[in-house]
């Protein structure tokens, strides 16, 4: 009750946010807390967040399915019906930047180190649980569709609905940036919609910091392992991650202090380039024509399985199946919905003054196409490793996944390079992700002030620190979905519902 | 407690409810969908923008 009453406060101003701001004092309450639990007992958060999301991947893994895919034919809906011609703006607004400039950036929203990291370790573990069942190029054919499935039109369309939502109310209809604020347009400020409202935003919170968290921790396991790569190291323990993860903090805690705006785009357009150069790298010294082959039959096979794929829940399956059913496209989608506010919010600023048509076509079809291109070229010289010249790659992917990346590139020509280059991309990923994390939460949580102070941003960014390091400590890419996912997973409930308030307004709109 | 209910070989083999929170839940979502179509439906004069 006492935390209803908290959520109903009302808005508060700059200066006085601790005094008065509900949301961010129980945001901080709350991520704090997991991240305190985390560190003094890491095992035990990792072994309740697997009890937990295992419950409801198999309650409810039905429904977490049919919510990503409603959200498909919710875009594809949209962008074709009458509410396609609406500008996520004002009627007279243009977009602000090229079409270009646009697409360019949906890449780099598509970007992240969690490509790099899972580029060739994924398919190549789904190859490896399907080989015992399989043929070989039936199972290679399989593991690349899967990857492209957790990676493609499903992840797309839930940032695509957050985003609209976003742009559509921010733009449109001036209300602020938060995730209640399509709840309290549609519906009022008083009652229900108030505390809906509020509980809505501090899920946003937790949903955002504790899947930055995550990525933090994938960005030290992968920079340890491209580290160890390059120096040789057998084990590279405990120290060599803490002095990666105190190297981290400096460089993010550092520009949340001071306004770098440009600089941080430079920072994010160079690891950018770097991830593209890598693959164009992959491409031209790998097996080019077999690369090219898988990529477009990668495509082929996607495009004519993806929509049917999105009803499957494998319930006649055994337990293997089911088990890899929930620890990856279940952890997936509610993966992507965790992070959805946060590259919701980005994909929505860039995208001002565009029409819904236009603007799902492009959030949707080009960070998708980037990413069958992606797992065509990682996970094709992985088949190729593992098929053709026959390297112990499956048994790298069995023992430490994290340095799967960095065993390919080891068997490309200038291995020490393109692994340094790895490792600093992989590095600037990181950085930039959680400043920008740091900076969306202090927004959400000083009730969508487009200018938090850096106190705020700091004490994020102390948070995401410290959730990252909770992470590290569990040292497991599957604890780490898992607690990812544990604070994602009402996350499902409230884009659900916001995607109502966006009918409801499109309605009232196309009405009048 | 969970969804682990009655196992092969049981006394009570059937193929009744396989666990009370599995079953609150899934009506939890029941519910939540209808209350969405409603809420869809409802007339609301929300805030003015």
């Amino acid at each position: 009750m006492l935390l209803i009453q908290w959520l109903m406060l009302r808005p508060t101003t700059k200066g006085t946010v601790m005094a008065k701001n509900p949301v961010l004092i129980l945001s901080l309450i709350l991520t704090g807390g997991v991240a305190g639990w985390g560190i003094v007992d890491t095992a035990g958060l990792a072994a309740f967040a697997s009890t937990i999301v295992g419950f409801m991947f198999t309650s409810r893994g039905w429904f977490i399915m049919l919510s990503a895919t409603f959200f498909v034919f919710l875009c594809l809906g949209l962008a074709f019906s009458r509410y396609g011609k609406i500008k996520l703006g004002k009627d007279d607004d243009e977009p602000e930047f090229s079409t270009i400039s646009w697409i360019t950036m949906l890449f780099a929203a598509g970007m992240g180190v969690g490509l790099l990291y899972f580029g060739s370790a994924e398919p190549l573990f789904h190859f490896m649980m399907l080989r015992p069942h399989l043929s070989n190029p039936e199972s290679a054919q399989h593991a690349l569709f899967a990857t492209n499935f957790h990676w493609g039109l499903h992840a797309w369309a839930i940032y695509a609905i957050t985003g609209l939502i976003i742009a559509y109310f921010s733009f449109r209809k001036d209300q602020p940036t938060l995730i209640s604020a399509p709840i309290r347009c549609v519906f009022g400020d008083r009652g229900w919609p108030r505390w809906v409202g509020g509980f809505s935003d501090l899920m946003a919170i937790t949903a955002i910091a504790i899947g930055v968290g995550g990525s933090i921790a994938m960005g030290v396991f992968q920079v340890q392992a491209g580290v160890a790569a390059l120096f040789n190291l057998e084990n590279p323990g405990v120290i060599l991650s803490v002095t990666i993860f105190v190297l981290l903090v400096v460089s993010f805690l550092l520009p949340l202090t001071v306004d770098l705006g440009k600089g941080m785009a430079l920072l994010s357009n160079t690891a950018m380039a770097i991830a593209g150069g890598l693959m164009l790298f992959v491409i031209i010294t790998g097996p080019t024509h077999y690369i090219m082959s898988a990529i477009v039959g990668g495509l082929g096979d996607y495009l004519s399985r993806v929509l049917p794929h999105g009803f499957k829940t494998f319930t006649f399956f055994d337990e293997t199946i089911g088990n890899w059913f929930q620890s990856w496209t279940l952890t997936y989608m509610v993966w992507w919905l965790a992070w959805s506010p946060f590259v919701g919010v980005f994909i929505a600023r860039i995208s001002k003054g565009r029409t819904i048509k236009e603007y799902i076509l492009g959030v949707v079809l080009v960070p998708t196409m980037f990413s069958i291109v992606w797992f065509g070229v990682f996970g094709s010289i992985g088949f190729y490793g593992a098929m053709v010249i026959d390297v112990d790659i499956l048994e790298v992917v069995r023992t430490n996944i994290d340095t799967t990346t960095f065993f390919v590139l080891d068997h490309l020509p200038f291995a020490k390079l393109t692994i340094a280059a790895t490792v600093l991309a992989a590095f600037l990923f990181v950085v930039t992700s959680v400043v920008s994390a740091a900076f969306v939460l202090s927004m959400f949580s000083s009730k969508g002030d487009a200018d938090p102070t850096v106190k705020t941003k700091l004490m994020w960014g102390v948070i995401l620190g410290a959730l990252g390091l909770v992470m590290i400590f569990s040292n497991s890419i599957d604890a780490v979905k898992s607690i990812i996912a544990l604070g994602a997973l009402p996350f499902v409930y409230i884009v659900l519902l916001i995607s109502v308030c966006l009918l409801k307004a499109l309605k009232k709109e196309t009405m009048l | 407690l969970f969804v682990e209910g009655p196992k092969k070989g049981d006394d009570a083999v059937n193929m009744a409810d396989p666990g009370f929170f599995d079953t609150m839940g899934n009506i939890w979502v029941f519910i939540f969908i209808g209350l969405l179509i409603w809420l869809y439906f409802r007339e609301d004069t929300g805030n003015k923008s």
